[in-house]
């Protein structure tokens, strides 16, 4: 069943971050778009707008990824002096802890979007929806909640934490 | 429990389960921030302010500048332009004594201009570099002191994540910062090459001369460095005349290096790939830790710390060229044993309005701060461009490294000491836009 879940997991940050990914190359492309058009013409309308958008897609759809691949800092200077069982039940207590706060960063996002929705709000320029963008970012909050779950389990067995091959 | 007595509680708590619990930076400060915003007002406040942050800081459009710029830099790395730029400048410099040496700080400095991260330049410059120091006998202290040293100038000279990331919490113009930070990143660049040719003095086995190359090599190394110069005057020149706004300026550096890239050959689609995931890691983690800093703030804010101890200090009856040493005593101290970027974003919310009741520039602080902590990525025992060098060069132990960039560190204290006693290092170009 975890080993069912771990793969999971891996597909999904990967999946994920190709839809970050994409969402960053389009900035690229917008950004400079706008800057052609500007120069030459007008300003793609709602430029600043989709940036923000593209960018929110970016930030949380890579969430899951970057801790896959253990990017966060982490200083830990006295934590590598204690003894190995009491490193497992630290790493252990602090995964859980890091898991809730993520939970509720989605679950919070979540209600935010819902809000938006309810309200029927709209962007400044373009007048379009932007509830779906903010359910992204719950989306990559909980993917980051549900790659550290699985971190935990792995420890809690004695295992390394989850890596992609 | 009054406000600012929680919050100093919550400052400690912060540093305890960064340094205990090695929870992740960004994490921590946005779970203590989280439960101390709760206690200071109430948890609804809390919540309300948690789904609201998240998506002002991921929305945020100020903040896409973070994963354009770094975006350019990852496509120059896997295009190989550090590779280019250390042949060009070894061609010019490699004949003289410690020339090699004089060559990779050189070649740092180049990459550093079109790419802000220290860890990318210290990878590359080692695997360059070393291999090239070493068959010409020089000493690994000085071999890699130049590597570790000269990678750090990545964070000085503009575009630099770090000064970003001041800019975007202080709100200062990035521009601005940026150029700020020219004059103090040629500076310290010239000191670490006075550096190598003071060792080289000193110890003259330890930086033999390199071969001799012909005039015509060496016209033909410089299309290696001309890339690099036409990205940087791009992006620089274009924030300095007011064509582009910094996010803009992210997004067509790496347009341009990408162009260039693809151009010259250099690029494929698995590079690219992997450009983009690498970007996508520290972008995230820099987001992560920005959301922490925030939701911190908040608490901090709540507590009116910054505001109290701004107050405090600004009626000390001691002179505040000694604040700002005290200051600086701090971040090399917490430089030490912190990441400069989550460092810096830990104690900005407390020291800039300390340093603004004071009267002084907040773009001189910005790069002075940033000067100071960089400092911190090759002093021991958390020298994160120092372990890497170590990593890459095998046979030599990290001791040796770190011996050979005390030699270098010297170069950053004259550097603060100009910067200190000739502000105008810093003002005078950010003056003129």
């Amino acid at each position: 069943m975890i080993d069912y879940l771990e793969k999971a997991a891996i597909w999904i940050c990967r999946a994920l971050a190709v839809i970050a990914g994409t969402a960053l190359t389009l900035m690229i492309l917008l950004a400079c778009a706008n800057m052609v058009s500007r120069a030459f013409w007008v300003p793609v309308k709602g430029t600043f707008e989709l940036m923000g958008f593209l960018g929110a897609v970016t930030a949380g759809f890579s969430l899951g990824f970057s801790q896959l691949h253990r990017s966060h800092i982490a200083v830990g200077l006295l934590f590598r002096h204690f003894p190995k069982p009491m490193q497992v039940v630290l790493d252990a207590l602090s995964g859980a802890v890091s898991c809730v706060f993520f939970v509720f960063c989605a679950n919070e996002t979540y209600k935010w979007g819902m809000f938006l929705y309810d309200l029927e709000e709209v962007s400044e320029t373009l007048g379009i929806h932007f509830y779906p963008f903010v359910f992204a970012v719950a989306l990559g909050c909980l993917s980051m909640a549900f790659v550290i779950m699985l971190d935990i389990l792995r420890i809690l067995r004695g295992k390394e934490p989850l890596k992609p091959a | 429990m009054e406000p600012i007595t929680l919050g100093l509680v919550g400052v400690l708590c912060l540093l305890l389960v960064i340094l205990v619990l090695r929870v992740p930076v960004g994490f921590a400060m946005g779970i203590i921030g989280f439960v101390g915003f709760a206690k200071v007002l109430n948890l609804k406040a809390a919540y309300g302010m948690l789904g609201t942050e998240i998506w002002n800081v991921f929305s945020s459009y100020g903040l896409t500048v973070i994963p354009l710029f770094i975006l350019m830099g990852q496509i120059c790395f896997y295009s190989g332009v550090n590779e280019r730029l250390y042949k060009s400048a070894y061609a010019w410099m490699g004949h003289i004594r410690g020339g090699i040496a004089m060559a990779t700080v050189m070649a740092c400095a180049g990459f550093a201009a079109i790419c802000g991260s220290n860890t990318a330049t210290a990878a590359t410059m080692s695997t360059v570099a070393l291999p090239e120091m070493k068959k010409f006998k020089y000493n690994p202290i000085l071999s890699t002191g130049s590597v570790a040293a000269g990678a750090t100038l990545g964070a000085v000279i503009p575009p630099s994540v770090v000064l970003i990331i001041i800019g975007l919490q202080t709100g200062e113009s990035i521009s601005r910062l940026f150029m700020g930070g020219v004059v103090p990143g040629i500076l310290l660049c010239a000191l670490f090459l006075l550096t190598v040719y003071m060792m080289c003095v000193r110890h003259p086995d330890w930086g033999p001369a390199g071969e001799e190359v012909s005039f015509k090599e060496k016209l033909a190394s410089l299309p290696g460095s001309i890339e690099m110069i036409i990205l940087f005057v791009l992006v620089m020149g274009g924030l300095f005349a007011g064509w582009f706004t910094p996010t803009e300026a992210g997004a067509a550096g790496s347009a341009f290096a990408l162009l260039i890239s693809i151009v010259s050959r250099e690029m494929t689609f698995k590079r690219f790939f992997a450009a983009v995931s690498d970007t996508l890691k520290v972008s995230c983690m820099i987001m992560v830790v920005m959301l922490g800093a925030v939701i911190f703030g908040r608490f901090l804010a709540v507590t009116r710390i910054p505001f109290e101890a701004a107050n405090f200090v600004a009626a000390l009856p001691i002179p505040p060229t000694v604040i700002i040493l005290l200051i600086c005593v701090i971040y090399i101290i917490g430089g030490m044993v912190m990441d400069a970027l989550a460092l810096l974003l830990i104690t900005i919310p407390i020291f800039f309005p300390i340093v603004s009741a004071m009267g002084y520039d907040p773009v001189w602080f910005g790069v002075l701060i940033t000067i100071v902590t960089t400092l911190g990525a090759i002093t021991p025992p958390v020298g994160v461009t120092t372990f890497i060098v170590a990593s890459m060069a095998e046979d030599v132990s990290i001791d040796r490294v770190f011996l050979g960039v005390s030699y270098f560190m010297i170069a950053y204290v004259v550097l603060v000491a100009l910067m200190l006693a000739f502000p105008a290092t810093v003002t005078f170009l950010p003056s003129l836009l």
